[in-house]
């Protein structure tokens, strides 16, 4: 159900930007009716790939006649989840997702090639990560349906890019204050369509 | 109504008895604390355990196959690197700090001098990817493993099947690491009440207690904190410690307090190695003190040693030598498993 597709491959048809790597954790899937919740994922995480669109759907058991109007998820990997030792599928390091010099999932990784980008390869690279404060990275994302049994979750690029200044900062690869205002952008790029 | 998605999911658990759990892995000594490593929620399995301690002494986990875990943790220096006060990694290439000595590591919360790493599951990740000591990456020692038979037979011993994961990998590697336990030192039989120090020993006992306990504290000989023992900044390394990994400038230049146990043979001494003898190490406690925003409170006053009580101290100091540890066949060199002809 997370669609990923026009914006891992249709956004770069402009010539000055390129994405390389689109990959992100989604975790704690959840249904909600009237601020109720109705339905829960009850996998620990789901790892989204832009370049593997099997990756993209999941699916949610529900009880026969639960209606919904609102998905909710987390955008990352909550700290429990990050203190807990080493885990499999969609969470295995050998996934790319996980920092090796420091404990922690990456929730969020976006490469690529840009004009404005001011280093020698017009390049940036943001891994955006960090579960213990000050730099918790985890961001709740909220969204109103109209409760169909399929919805497109879609991640706006054009909204992140729109806010973003390449020419300042191409590079994030660790917490920090900058990965915490890049995750509060991503937080509110999301948005749901109905098919 | 609308229909609605309506998938089920199965979660099938098959118990299938194909490992053993043994106690005799890993016991508490009488009178330590509980560890921090949860036993109940991990617990060791001996064919995991077997798994990891290959896996520790392969150098198949480095990018060309020259360097293994043990290449910077020899048991017989209580598992850190001979004589190196930097660690040398994959062709020849130095490190940045001193490796330490591994051991009760069951007991530790987090995990290098910085603390780092969370969790001894995925201590390992840290040296497989670090270009400047095994520079591999753990997608790839999986392949490698992979088309190894004997692996694909242990993992199978391990897992139930043969399936290598990254996840496997790192929890077999952990699970030996946490069956290092040194408590049988002849301090630990004066604990016991199985022998007694003699008196040059029992005097530097008191003055340790006096002077060095509030963070060597017993029976690991740390209190598992971050501390600043007022060493002077290397200019040349820049490093600041604990700061590195919290960002807070309260953090600067704190360094895990590392055990004392075996300490006559993990020289050279510190997070960068800059001492060779523990007489150099009370040099620095007695007289070589620098103060700096962050220094840790019981260093603030100057310790009062004479060279005499130097000398016990130090004399202490030798009787947390744990031989039994040291030569302890469980954790050594697997022969076996590397001269069985389906390795290659
Ligand atoms: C090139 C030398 C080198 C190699 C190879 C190496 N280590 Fe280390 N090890 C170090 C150094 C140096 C540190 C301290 C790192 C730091 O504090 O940043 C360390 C730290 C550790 C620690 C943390 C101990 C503590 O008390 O916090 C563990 C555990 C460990 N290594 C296990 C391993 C394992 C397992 C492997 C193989 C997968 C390995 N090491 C390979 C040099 C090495
Ligand atoms: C305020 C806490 C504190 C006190 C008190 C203290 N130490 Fe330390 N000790 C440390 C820390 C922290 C380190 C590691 C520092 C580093 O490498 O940057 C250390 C390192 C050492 C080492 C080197 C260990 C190794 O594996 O490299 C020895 C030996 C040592 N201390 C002995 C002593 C003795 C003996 C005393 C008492 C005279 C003492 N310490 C008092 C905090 C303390």
């Amino acid at each position: 159900m997370f669609n990923v597709s026009d914006s891992g491959a249709t956004i770069n048809t402009t010539s000055d930007l390129k994405i390389n790597v689109l990959k992100y954790y989604v975790s704690h899937i959840r249904l909600y009716s009237n601020g109720t919740l109705v339905a829960q994922d009850p996998a620990l995480a789901h790892l989204i790939d832009a370049s593997d669109t099997s990756s993209s759907t999941c699916i949610i058991p529900v009880h026969k006649n639960v209606v919904y109007d609102e998905i909710r998820f987390d955008l990352g990997i909550d700290s429990t989840t990050n203190v807990s030792g080493v885990l499999g599928g969609d969470l295995d390091p050998t996934k790319g997702m996980y920092w090796t010099w420091q404990s922690g999932y990456i929730n969020f990784k976006l490469e690529g090639n840009a004009q404005q980008c001011t280093n020698s390869k017009k390049e940036f690279i943001f891994h955006i990560g960090g579960y213990a404060h000050p730099y918790g990275c985890i961001r709740e994302v909220s969204l109103k349906t109209g409760g169909a049994s399929k919805a497109i979750v879609v991640l706006e690029l054009k909204t992140l890019f729109d806010h973003i200044q390449l020419d300042k900062e191409a590079n994030i690869m660790s917490p920090s204050q900058s990965a915490v205002s890049f995750s509060k952008l991503l937080q509110k790029s999301f948005i749901v369509k109905e098919p | 109504m609308k229909t609605k998605v309506f998938v089920f999911l199965f979660l099938l658990i098959v118990l299938a008895g194909f490992h053993t759990v043994n106690d005799s892995l890993f016991e508490v000594p009488k009178g330590w604390p509980k560890p921090q490593h949860d036993f109940l929620k991990k617990p060791l399995l001996k064919e995991t355990v077997e798994l990891g301690r290959a896996l520790f002494y392969d150098q198949i986990l480095s990018r060309n196959n020259s360097v293994s875990c043990a290449s910077c943790h020899s048991q017989y220096t209580a598992f850190t690197h001979v004589d190196h006060a930097l660690s040398h990694g994959i062709d020849d290439r130095i490190g940045k700090r001193n490796s330490p000595a591994l051991m009760n590591l069951a007991w530790q919360k987090s995990f290098m001098w910085d603390g780092a790493v969370n969790h001894i599951e995925v201590q390992a990740l840290a040296p497989i990817s670090n270009p400047l000591e095994m520079d591999e990456n753990i997608s790839s020692v999986v392949k490698k493993l992979n088309a190894t038979v004997q692996y694909q037979k242990l993992f199978y011993k391990a897992f139930g099947d043969s399936a290598i994961t990254g996840e496997r990998t790192l929890k077999a590697i952990s699970q030996f690491m946490l069956t290092l336990v040194s408590s049988n030192s002849k301090y630990d039989s004066v604990m016991r009440k199985e022998t007694h120090f003699n008196a040059q020993e029992n005097r530097g006992y008191n003055l340790f207690k006096k002077h060095c306990s509030s963070c060597h504290t017993e029976p690991l000989f740390t209190n598992d904190r971050f501390e600043n023992n007022g060493l002077p900044v290397d200019t040349s390394l820049m490093d600041k410690g604990r700061y590195a990994i919290t960002q807070n400038p309260k953090d600067s230049l704190l360094f895990k307090v590392p055990t004392l146990r075996n300490i006559e043979f993990s020289y050279p001494y510190m997070h960068d190695g800059r001492f060779k003898k523990l007489s150099d190490v009370l040099k620095h406690y007695s007289n070589g003190i620098t103060h700096s925003p962050t220094l840790s409170k019981e260093l603030l006053g100057p310790i009062v040693m004479t060279s005499e009580e130097r000398v016990d101290i130090i004399a202490f100091l030798l009787t947390l030598t744990d031989k039994t540890f040291l030569f302890d066949k469980r954790f050594s060199y697997p022969k076996t498993f590397f001269s069985d002809p389906a390795k290659d």
